[in-house]
Parts: structure tokens; C-alpha cells; sequence
């Protein structure tokens, strides 16, 4: 065999492997982004999909599985379901009314000796202690700006993956997929080393060359909402996949039969088929976007530009003395707007058979032939790719080789200096630690909590069913700022009534609030999968002689656990990632990464060593997704074909 | 009848949200019985055999399982307690565990006398007599449907269940498989002398298998008896119907000079020369069956000895599996019937026809 040829053999083996394991990227980060959304899309098919769940499914049964083997008197059962749902219920009124009781307090949460007063609100409201109208219009701007960004390029890509033979496309989608390993503001840092007006790279580069910096400012508002919609094009390409796929293809070649051209077969005939699963997807993109915080933050710092959640941070964080009971008084008109929205989102995801067109067996999809459009077509999705997720991903690797940044590459430069210090630092490895326990410790309470609560509102005829799977929808509606504050406030007060519930200070408070966030998507993960366990297996074996606890420990417990490990992973890397909750509960003792990364980029300019932590930050994600592999948890096949 | 039934249910009543519910259901199985629950889909039969497992809780009426009170007055055992064996339509064989330790589980679990060196015997013996031994380590997900089926009676089996509840435990087989299966239930069921409680809509099926048959009908028990009897003359209408006689009219009994006479849109005939099975006296409404294979086609030349003889058109003819089955329609009557017969003809759409039927083959039943 000539040099060459093995050459070639080896460059087609490393493309593999690459392929694989930028595949095991993909596919956590699709699990990640694909569980998310699948699971808060719920538009499509129930059964196929292993994480997409059934509708609204406690509440309109009857019948057997409703009636299911009803338990009576003190059991194992009834303990157990029992304090999981008290927990959730716990975990999620709780923080709320102590957020309420925050905003009429005229005292410090803790504080005993003051009174109910009105004064906070008034204070925010009429007489400008914050400028609300500009809060809540720069809010609109970022939800707005986020969730259009995230529709046109997500479903853009969708359609192109799905319908079309465009070329390269697993590639790309991989690419596409692979950015959900990045969390947000690490996105925020990336954009401003290689667009940033500055100091970016590719801002410099055309200044050297043409003379005229990027058209497009980073820092504006809209800018800031174009970062912030990046973040969330997978979820909503995740989404988009599952109700293009189940669509009967005829549908639009019967369009295209009779005379009408490609896009208008999209407005009139696509569209419409998929609007539960946009709708859905809008929703609830929306409202994160209404509550957004760390990007804003970075990125809004410069021009003072503020939404809600950096209000009422800077309130909170920034003011001496805290201005606690303003900052809740504010928190609760955004509650009020996205309390609706979740109510709302209820309801959408609820109706959604009437537009599942499904043509029944796995048949494959057919596509369209885009012709000498394929390449064009390809080459410009690439150009989008490139300078949306690849350029700064490599910019922020560059920037953290070099020992300082400039704003152009500096060969000479280039030290590993800040990722010694990275690894080194012991604050920094402090930090890491902190964020280590929290990620399993919240990975753990958070799965324990979500499978208890599916098999109680999908396997019982308990009461409170409807309630709790209410409840564990509601932290959608509470940005992850202001459920920090109200976490924040709740331990005040709660350490002034007993030493035992102080948690204040610890990391398991950061633990607990990042569990909540993420209530709402493991729930919907467990609740899905539920149903894939059939009842009559457990009642096979209750008959068969085993008690309660026994049947969960022989049967459905075994069959759950896939289930189970995929929303531990997909906790363990959220909660790993997460800023806003530690933003509000840290103390010196328990820092995380986020924060860490978030203080470094603020107080103390030093964007190389920030790059460096955020690389190692990914990689660590990334070596978890191996883990995944290793175990031989795949969640490729959770809301994928 | 008491001391040796194995299953006594008395009075089970479930009322569901819509207007539909089980009722006032009684039904008793005997030792060594196989016992039939026979009724179209969404008559309530599978719930009453859910109630009895206790994986659903009825509302009202008592249960005994081979004399203990297993539900009423105040009383619900739960499942495991329950000294029953379950085979469901879909088997629920579990994925996660081999054939072996599918079957052994019953005896990890429940109640029974076998000493615990004797499991692994045990388990040998019930696979050999479902012909699935050479299985037992298989996973449960490399099984066929068969296969499962097998599995699922095995375990249902193992720990010497004095009573099995079968829920349409042959609906999901091809038709071969459900013959071979039907008749292994049977020799099964004659070797170890379990009594059964099998429900189905195959009326075939509960016609072979069962020593007693009980028919539902919207929550209710239309009708009990020996399967030869509901067969040949069901007390009920609804039976009848259910049983699959094709031909079925209304008619109106009128008094006349003659004696009473049913009045149809497809014949006249005297009530006493037809079979009228009712306890009451015949007035008003009545519903007449004919079954097709008691028409005959051709005239006859000589007198018609008490046959009703009729001229019509055929509309419809085609070969069934074994026999040919032409549909008459009868113009001056606006009625048709279905007629079966075991030679081929070569009817065609339009053609002229003439059947006969002895009156007495007519089964009337007062509405």
C-alpha cells in the first residue's frame, strides 16, 4: 500500500473518530437540548419518541392505569410518593411566598421588627426608583429578538435537514447540535474576542484591511438579543425535527403538483402543520428571554443597557444597603406577564393531536430535490454556521493561548500560561470543586424528585395530581434571577427560625435552586417516559405476589433506569453550567465556575485567562458526554428519528 | 356449590364517568372449570376480570376467591394477596428479565407451598409443559409472540395458582397459532386441573375451550349456560345475535281466526310452526333469526310439506372459505337473506332464485 493510500486511510479513520466523538458532543448536547425541547414542545407523536411526552396526561384518564391498585392506609407507597411530592410542592410555593412577602415588607428578609408596608411598590412604580417601562421594553426587545433569531436559523435548518437532500448536512447539524455545550454567557464572551468592537478579531481584521470596523455592534440591543437567540436555535431545531418528520411528505407534493412554487408550499402548507410545535417552542423561548440574564449582563454591562433580571441583580447585589424589598416588588410584574405565558403554554400543548398528521409505519421520509441550488444552498448555511457558532469557538481558544490579547494573533505571544493557572489556581480549583458537587448533588435530588413525581401523577389516582404536575411547570415562569432572590429571601428568613433550616451560605442551597430551574424539563423527560413503561407489567408482577416495593425494585424501577440516568446527565450539565442561581446565593466559601468566569470577565479584565477556564470549563462537559458513552447511554435516540 | 368453588363474585358493580358501568355481575367458577366470559368489545368483561385480580377496584358487590373474602364489606386485598394467576392479551413479559427468571419470580414472590430447593425444578417442569424449555435463558425481548404467550401461562402457572384469569390471551396470535395454543390451553388445563376464568370476544374460542359460558352485554350478564345450549337455542336475543346468525328480522304477532301469526316484511308464518323460545306469551314485537345454512336453494317440485318457499333476486354471491354464500333480496318484501350452502353455484347479480326453509328453523323471540 503507497504512503498515500494509508494516508488516506488514516485521515478516513481520524474522520471517524472525529465524527464519533464530535457525534458523543452532538449527541449530549443534543440529548441536552433535544430532551428540553422535545419534552417542552410536546407537539408531536407520543410513542415513537422516547423523551417527547403524551399531552396533558393526568388528568383526563380514567380507567385502569388511573385507578390503578389503590393502595390504602400508611404503605411504603403512600410514604414515599408522599414526601416527594410535599418536596416539590415545598420547593415550589415556597420560594414564591417568601418573594411576595419580600415585596410588602418594610425590613430586611430576617429582619423581625418591621411591618407590612406598600412602600416598595410605590416605590418602584411611581416614584422610579427603577425605570420599569424601559425595563420591561428592553426585556420585550431581548424576548423578542431571541426567540425570531432562534425561529428563522432553527427552522431555516430544520426544513434544509429534513425535506431537502442538501449536502453535508449531518455535519452540520452536528456542528449545530454541538454549540449546546457552550453555555450562554461563555457565548457572550466569545462574541465580544472575535466581534467585539475592540478588541475582536474579526472587527480588528477588517479595520486593518478595509478600514471600517463590523456594521453590526455586539453591544446594541439587538446584538445582545441575536447572542441570546443563538443559545437557543438547537432547542428550537430540536423541536422543529420530530413535527417535519411525522408530517405526511405528500402533503406538501400534492401542494407543489398543483402549481404552487416551494415557499409559498412552506407558508401555506408546512407552516401551518408544524405551528403546535413552533408555538410551543416560541412560548417557551420567550419567556426565558424575558428573564435572561448572564448574557445581558456581559454584554449590556457597557452601555448600561438593563432587563429585569439585571435590575433586580444590581439591586440585590450591587446596592449597600440591598435593596431587597424593591427588587421583589419589581420581580412581581414580570411574575404577573409570565404566569399568564405558562398558563397559556399549558393550554397550547395540551390540544395538540388535532394537527399530528401521521401516515403510519416508519416510513422514510421524502425529500426534495434542490438541484443546482444543493451546493449554493450548502455553502451559504455553512458561511451562517462558520461565523455564528465555529469562528468564535476558535477565537475564544486563541485568545486563551496567548498571554495577552490584542486583538490580533500574536504568534509570538502564545503561552499556556492561563490554562496552568487555570488548573493551578487554588480558588479556581475551589471553584471547580464547588461546581462538581453541586452538579451531582443537584443531579441526584432533582432525578429522585422527577421520577417520583411521574410515577405519582401517571401511575396513581392520588389527589393532587393536577396540582403538582401544575406546580412542576410553574418555575418556568420564574426567571432564574429572580428565583435566586426569592431563594435568597427564603433562607433569610428560615435561618431566623431554627438553625437547622439555614442553609444560607451553603452549597446546597445553590444545589436546591438549580433543581427547581430545571424541574419543569425533567419533569416533562420523566412524565414522557413513563409511559413507555406499560402498566401491565407492574400489575403482572403485583399479581404474581410482590408488594409495592417490591414490583418498583424488580420492575419498574429496572426499566426506568435509562430514563433515569438521561435526565441525571442532563441535570448534572445544566446545573454545571447554570450562573443565575449561584449569582444570587453565593457566599466567598461556595463560588462556582460560573460565577467565577462571570466575576473574572467583569471586575477584572482578563479575557485570556476567562477564555482559558471556559475552555476547560467545555471540556469537562465534553469528557462527561464520553463518560455517557462509556456507560452506554445514548441519548441520540431521545427525540431523534 | 360453595365449598368447592374456586371463584364466587356476587353483585360486582364499576360505574365509569360516562354513562357506561358494570352491574349487578355474578358469576361462580368451579374447581378443575374453565369458565367463560364471552361479549363484544367494551361490554365490561375485562373489567370484571381486573376487579377480580385487584388491579381495579369495583364500587360495589362481594368477591371471593376459594372462600376468602377478597373484596366487600369494607374489605379490598391488594393484588398480591390475591391467590390468582393473570395472563394478559399482551402478555406482560418483562423485557429486562430472561424467560427463567420471568417465571420464577411468583415464587420469589407469592404465597405457596413449594419449598424453596424445589424452585429450580419447578421452573424446569412448567417451561417443558409449555414446549419453551430450551428458553430459559433467553432475554425476554428475543421471544416471538408465541414464545411470550408460553412464558406468560408458565408463570401464571408455576407456583400452583388454584384459579388463572385469561384476558383474551389468544387475540394477538395469528390464526394457526390460535388453534395450536387453543388446544394446548385445553390439555394444559385437563393435566393440572386449574380452574379458569377466560374472557373473550371470540365467541369460536369460548365455544371450544369452556365448560360454561356467561355472555355480557353493556355491563350486564345477558345469558349463562353449557355451550351446545346457547349455541343451538339461546334464551336471549342478544346472544343469538351475537352468535353470528346473519338473518335476523322484526316482526308483530297478530291474533287471527287461525291462531296467532307473525307478521314480517320478508313472511308470514304461524308462531306455533316456528321455534319460539321465550318463557311469556308471544305479543307484540317479536325478533326472528334464520341461520343461512338452514335455507336451501331450489324449488321442489310436489307439494311444499310445510316449507316456506320464496322467489327472489340475487344481489350478492361469493365463495366463503367452505361454503357459498349468495344474498337474495326479496323485492315485494324489502328484506333480504343470507343463504349458505356447500355446493359451488354460478349465481350471477340479477339472477332469478328460489329458496326454501322449514318454518321450525325460525327462532322467534320476544322483544
Amino acid at each position: 500500500m503507497s504512503t498515500r493510500d494509508r494516508l488516506a486511510g488514516t485521515a478516513e479513520r481520524v474522520a471517524e473518530g472525529a465524527r464519533s466523538a464530535a457525534g458523543s458532543v452532538a449527541s449530549v448536547a443534543a440529548s441536552a437540548a433535544a430532551t428540553t425541547s422535545a419534552a417542552l414542545g410536546t407537539a408531536t407523536t407520543p410513542l415513537r419518541r422516547v423523551a417527547a411526552p403524551v399531552a396533558d396526561p393526568a388528568l383526563e384518564r380514567v380507567g385502569p392505569v388511573a385507578d390503578a391498585l389503590a393502595d390504602r392506609g400508611l404503605t411504603a407507597k403512600r410514604l414515599v410518593l408522599g414526601s416527594v411530592v410535599s418536596a416539590i410542592v415545598l420547593l415550589t410555593v415556597v420560594p414564591l411566598v417568601f418573594l411576595l412577602w419580600t415585596s410588602v415588607w418594610s425590613g430586611f428578609p430576617g429582619q423581625f421588627d418591621a411591618s407590612l408596608t406598600a412602600e416598595n411598590f410605590l416605590a418602584v412604580y411611581t416614584e422610579g426608583f427603577f425605570d420599569v417601562v424601559e425595563l420591561f421594553s428592553n426585556s420585550l426587545v431581548i424576548a423578542v429578538g431571541m426567540t425570531l433569531t432562534g425561529l428563522v436559523l432553527g427552522l431555516t435548518c430544520a426544513w434544509l435537514f429534513v425535506r431537502t437532500n442538501l449536502p453535508t448536512k449531518s455535519w452540520m447539524e452536528l456542528v449545530l447540535l454541538s454549540g449546546q455545550a457552550i453555555p450562554g454567557y461563555v457565548y457572550a464572551i466569545m462574541y465580544v474576542t472575535a466581534y467585539g468592537p475592540d478588541s475582536g478579531l474579526v472587527d480588528r481584521a477588517l479595520r486593518d484591511a478595509v478600514g471600517v470596523g463590523l456594521p453590526v455592534d455586539v453591544y446594541s440591543p439587538w446584538g445582545i438579543a441575536f447572542v441570546v437567540g443563538v443559545n437557543v436555535v438547537p432547542t428550537f431545531y430540536l423541536l422543529t425535527v420530530p413535527a417535519l418528520q411525522d408530517m405526511d411528505p405528500a402533503l406538501e407534493e400534492v401542494s407543489r403538483i398543483h402549481g404552487a412554487g416551494a415557499f409559498e408550499t412552506i407558508r401555506s402548507v408546512t407552516l401551518p402543520l408544524i405551528k403546535p410545535a413552533l408555538l410551543s417552542g416560541a412560548l417557551v423561548t420567550f419567556l426565558y428571554g424575558l428573564g435572561e440574564f448572564s448574557i445581558v449582563a456581559i454584554l449590556g454591562a457597557r452601555r448600561g443597557f438593563d432587563v429585569y433580571s439585571t435590575a433586580v441583580w444590581k439591586a440585590i447585589g450591587s446596592r449597600f444597603p440591598p435593596a431587597y424589598g424593591e427588587a421583589a416588588a419589581l420581580a412581581c410584574s414580570l411574575l404577573l406577564v409570565t404566569l399568564v405565558l405558562v398558563w397559556y403554554y399549558r393550554s397550547v400543548t395540551r390540544r395538540k393531536e388535532e394537527f399530528m398528521t401521521l401516515s403510519g409505519g416508519g416510513k422514510r421520509s421524502r425529500t426534495w430535490d434542490l438541484g443546482r441550488w444543493r451546493w449554493p444552498i450548502a455553502g451559504g448555511l455553512w458561511a451562517v454556521l462558520v461565523v455564528v457558532w465555529v469562528l468564535p469557538t476558535l477565537v475564544m481558544v486563541l485568545v486563551s493561548l496567548h498571554g495577552s490579547w490584542t486583538g490580533t494573533v500574536d504568534p509570538g505571544a502564545l503561552s499556556v500560561a492561563h490554562y496552568a493557572e487555570a488548573v493551578t489556581d487554588p480558588l479556581l480549583r475551589d471553584a471547580f470543586t464547588n461546581s462538581l458537587l453541586v452538579a451531582v448533588g443537584g443531579a441526584t435530588l432533582g432525578t429522585v424528585l422527577v421520577v417520583g413525581m411521574a410515577y405519582y401523577t401517571e401511575r396513581t389516582n392520588g389527589r393532587f395530581r393536577g396540582l403538582v404536575d401544575f406546580l412542576s411547570l410553574t418555575p418556568l415562569a420564574v426567571p432564574g434571577i429572580i428565583l435566586g432572590s426569592s431563594l435568597l429571601f427564603t433562607f433569610l428568613w428560615m435561618g431566623k427560625f431554627h438553625p437547622l433550616l439555614d442553609l444560607y451560605g451553603t452549597l446546597t442551597i445553590i444545589a436546591v435552586g438549580c433543581v427547581v430551574v430545571f424541574l419543569p424539563v425533567a419533569s416533562r423527560i420523566a412524565v414522557g417516559n413513563v409511559v413507555q413503561v406499560h402498566t401491565e407489567l407492574e400489575e403482572a408482577g403485583r399479581i404474581a405476589g410482590a408488594s409495592w416495593l417490591a414490583q418498583m425494585r424488580e420492575i419498574f424501577l429496572p426499566l426506568f433506569k435509562n430514563t433515569a440516568a438521561v435526565i441525571w446527565f442532563f441535570l448534572a450539565i445544566h446545573v454545571f453550567q447554570l450562573l443565575s442561581i449561584p449569582m444570587m446565593t453565593y457566599t466567598t466559601d461556595t463560588v462556582v465556575i460560573p460565577v467565577k468566569l462571570f466575576q473574572l470577565y467583569m471586575y477584572r479584565p482578563n479575557i485570556e485567562l476567562v477564555s482559558a477556564i471556559s475552555t476547560v470549563f467545555i471540556g469537562m462537559t465534553v469528557v462527561l458526554v464520553l463518560l455517557l458513552r462509556v456507560f452506554g447511554i445514548t441519548f441520540y435516540e431521545l427525540g431523534q428519528r | 356449590m360453595t365449598d368447592d368453588a374456586q371463584l364466587t363474585v356476587r353483585g360486582l358493580t364499576k360505574r365509569f364517568d360516562s354513562d357506561f358501568q358494570v352491574s349487578g355481575v355474578d358469576l361462580t367458577v368451579g374447581d378443575d372449570e374453565i369458565v367463560a366470559l364471552l361479549g363484544p368489545s367494551g361490554c365490561g368483561k375485562t373489567t370484571v376480570l381486573r376487579c377480580i385480580a385487584g388491579v381495579e377496584t369495583p364500587d360495589g358487590g362481594t368477591i371471593r376467591v376459594e372462600d376468602d373474602l377478597v373484596y366487600g364489606d369494607g374489605v379490598s386485598a391488594s393484588p398480591e394477596d390475591r391467590a390468582v394467576g393473570m395472563v394478559y392479551q399482551n402478555y406482560a413479559v418483562w423485557p429486562h428479565k430472561t424467560v427463567a427468571e420471568n417465571v420464577r419470580f411468583p415464587l420469589k414472590h407469592a404465597d405457596h407451598d413449594v419449598p424453596r430447593e424445589e424452585y429450580d425444578d419447578r421452573i424446569e417442569r412448567v417451561l417443558e409443559l409449555m414446549s419453551i424449555g430450551d428458553l430459559a435463558d433467553s432475554p425476554a425481548t428475543e421471544l416471538s409472540g408465541g414464545q411470550k404467550q408460553r412464558t406468560a401461562l408458565a408463570r401464571s402457572l408455576v407456583h400452583d395458582p388454584d384459579l388463572l384469569l385469561l384476558d383474551e390471551p389468544l387475540s394477538n396470535l395469528d390464526r394457526e397459532l390460535r388453534k395450536r395454543t387453543r388446544y394446548e390451553l385445553q390439555r394444559i388445563q385437563h393435566e393440572l386441573g386449574v380452574s379458569m376464568l377466560y374472557v373473550t370476544h371470540d365467541q369460536e374460542e369460548a365455544f371450544y375451550l369452556a365448560d360454561r359460558v356467561l355472555v355480557m352485554n353493556d355491563g350486564r350478564v345477558v345469558e349463562r349456560g353449557a355451550p351446545s345450549d346457547l349455541y343451538q337455542r339461546p334464551s336471549s336475543p342478544f346472544t343469538r345475535g351475537f352468535i353470528g346468525v346473519r338473518n335476523r328480522f322484526e316482526g308483530q304477532v297478530e291474533e287471527t281466526d287461525e291462531g296467532r301469526v307473525v307478521r314480517s316484511n320478508l313472511v308470514d308464518f304461524r308462531l306455533d310452526s316456528a321455534d319460539y323460545v321465550s318463557d311469556s306469551a308471544a305479543s307484540g314485537r317479536v325478533v326472528c333469526f334464520l341461520r343461512p345454512e338452514d335455507v336451501s336453494i331450489g324449488g321442489f317440485g310436489g307439494s311444499a310439506d310445510g316449507r316456506i318457499e320464496l322467489r327472489g333476486t340475487v344481489v350478492a354471491e361469493g365463495v366463503l372459505g367452505e361454503a357459498y354464500e349468495v344474498t337474495v333480496r326479496f323485492d315485494g318484501a324489502d328484506a333480504e337473506l343470507v343463504v349458505h350452502t356447500e355446493t359451488y353455484h354460478q349465481f350471477d347479480r340479477g339472477d332469478e332464485i328460489l329458496v326454501r326453509f322449514q318454518p321450525r328453523r325460525l327462532q322467534v323471540y320476544g322483544e
